[in-house]
């Protein structure tokens, strides 16, 4: 970086990006081939809770809103604009509506396999049909499960669920791990049967390390359904983002914690760690664009005030 | 508009960079200004056709079964602490179908119901009450279990009761000191530690849930087989068929002193 340290050089692009949004001069230079190599969209829905219709129209809170259709509107539009999209869930996709009760899950694998979920995280309900319940549902799903801290027995289970996946996308090599709540409490013994849980925070570091500086990945994502704060002696995203280290973006999920703006956090080595979550019900849908450099930088950046969450490199 | 503003960034940070002088920095750097935002999902931006498609046939099934009016309510019934419309309601629903259906299986000994109000999931309106109503009140399959506790797990039981300030109960009258049990009665009989008692609940508070894990100390643990949302719909039938509303009361099962 040649002195030019890591807060003056975010004072600058700050002011170089509230100057681009108000220059009005039309465009001379086309973005190259370069450009699409070098945005990721990362996409992000939690605790769903098997709302494949809208919610209803006199609804106290969210009238109307969410819906699978609605949603998978939504995706394809931004899937059009011709960027990489990685799109997740962040778990307790199950449990709610006659949808689970009638049909065991099967209606939300189809339609988020239809949506191209790149994959999802094991929330505390997505246990509620007991294990061969989840068993049976995911055979309709074409998209992974990750869970990095239940460690299954299940003959089935524990082969289709992953412990973390790599995507890469041109250069950019994308490291995904997935965090489930302490079962204890929340998952009835009988459903989690042999299941083992490993403490999230330890996991975590492990996983982070791991996907970082082991596998070279660009940037490294946490499929979370910790919730945002922690309670009680169930740790939080909040809590975790800052004790850890490697992670650049939490998905969040569990505490249906609507945040409109992405939270950002600093971890133990002063680094930016983002978190999202959006409500329940699928009435939010989180949008990180991720800008990578040849050079393996990143950074992120938010629509509405152009600030800049994040840079690293 | 959006791609204007992404062109007109690039070519501004490039010049910036060469005016600058930071272009070791930023040459390899392809930056524009981007989105980290919470969207709101609704119709605005239209429906996916092909994902409404795959909905409908299930939509269909799922109304042909659940919008089936299955009696009414007098009043609007909520969840709440100490002891509430929608709990009492409720749990007396269990206790009537416990007696009626399990009587032979109690040894004479009292009952208490316990459910949890993180467990009932949402109120019921006023008016006609359909099935759907009854599975968005408990989409859990949980089923109802009956459990045989010694004296002290009672007590413990209780206290943590009091401790929550509440929860939905059936058979018992208790009495709060601030979060400790004061009092607690079966019927005209005061509790006695020495005794053993009948818990009816869901299989669920039964293995834990809401930290209940001392309730695995029992003499006697049957299930019963039976769905708790299928009991609340039978016994709603069964009200209607009398010719009544639903119509529950606040009668001090739990109170404060």
């Amino acid at each position: 970086m040649g002195g030019f340290d890591m807060s003056s050089r975010r004072d600058f692009l700050k002011t170089i990006f509230s100057a681009g949004a108000v220059l009005a001069t039309p465009p001379l230079l086309r973005a190259g081939q370069s450009d699409k190599i070098n945005r990721l969209v990362v996409l992000h829905t939690n605790d769903s809770h098997s709302q494949i219709e809208p919610l209803p129209a006199n609804h106290h809170r969210f009238p109307g809103q969410g819906g699978y259709a609605a949603r998978g509107s939504v995706i394809r539009k931004i899937r059009e604009e011709g960027h990489p999209v990685l799109l997740f869930d962040s778990g307790d996709i199950f449990q709610g509506t006659p949808y689970y009760n009638m049909y065991g899950g099967e209606v939300e694998m189809k339609l988020m396999s239809e949506m191209d979920y790149s994959a999802a995280c094991i929330g505390n309900h997505e246990f509620d049909k007991g294990l061969d319940g989840l068993a049976s549902a995911m055979q309709f799903a074409t998209f992974p499960f990750i869970s990095s801290n239940y460690i299954f027995n299940h003959p089935v289970l524990s082969k289709a669920i992953l412990k973390y996946k790599i995507f890469t996308i041109g250069k950019i090599k994308v490291g995904v791990f997935a965090l489930g709540v302490k079962p204890y409490g929340l998952i009835g013994k009988i459903p989690f049967g042999d299941t083992e849980y490993r403490e999230p925070v330890a996991t975590a570091a492990e996983m982070a390390y791991f996907l970082k500086k082991e596998k070279k990945c660009s940037i490294v994502i946490c499929l979370s359904h910790l919730g945002y704060k922690t309670d009680g002696d169930y740790i939080g995203d909040y809590e975790l983002a800052k004790q850890s280290k490697n992670i650049d973006l939490i998905l969040g999920g569990h505490s249906h914690t609507l945040l409109s703006n992405p939270i950002t956090v600093y971890n133990s080595d002063n680094e930016e760690v983002i978190i999202t979550q959006n409500a329940s019900a699928g009435v939010r849908l989180s949008r990180i664009d991720c800008y990578f450099s040849h050079a393996g930088k990143m950074i992120f950046v938010d629509a509405h005030t152009n600030k800049i969450f994040k840079i690293q490199g | 508009m959006k791609n204007n503003l992404k062109y007109q960034s690039f070519l501004f940070i490039a010049l910036l960079c060469l005016a600058l002088g930071f272009l070791p920095a930023c040459k390899t750097a392809s930056y524009d200004s981007g989105k980290a935002v919470s969207l709101m999902v609704d119709d605005s931006l239209g429906v996916d056709s092909t994902v409404l498609a795959m909905i409908e046939p299930y939509r269909l099934q799922i109304d042909s079964s659940m919008n089936i009016v299955i009696g009414v309510s007098s009043k609007a019934l909520e969840k709440g602490t100490p002891e509430s419309l929608l709990g009492n309601f409720c749990s007396d629903m269990i206790l009537e179908t416990v007696y009626s259906s399990f009587g032979d299986s109690l040894n004479g000994l009292p009952v208490m119901v316990l459910l949890n109000n993180g467990g009932l999931r949402t109120s019921l309106p006023v008016g006609n009450i359909t099935i759907s109503d009854i599975f968005r009140l408990m989409p859990f399959d949980n089923e109802l279990v009956l459990i045989e506790l010694g004296g002290a797990e009672m007590k413990r039981l209780l206290g943590k009761i009091a401790g929550m300030g509440g929860m939905p109960v059936a058979g018992v009258r208790l009495v709060l000191n601030a979060t400790n049990l004061a009092k607690a009665s079966f019927g005209t009989e005061a509790f006695d530690p020495n005794k053993h008692y009948f818990l009816a609940t869901s299989d669920y508070l039964s293995n834990g849930g809401d930290g209940l894990d001392f309730l695995s100390v029992n003499f006697r643990y049957i299930k019963t087989g039976l769905l708790i949302r299928n009991i609340f719909i039978e016994n709603i039938k069964n009200i209607t068929a009398k010719g009544k509303t639903i119509n529950p009361v606040l009668d001090g099962r739990i109170r404060y002193e």
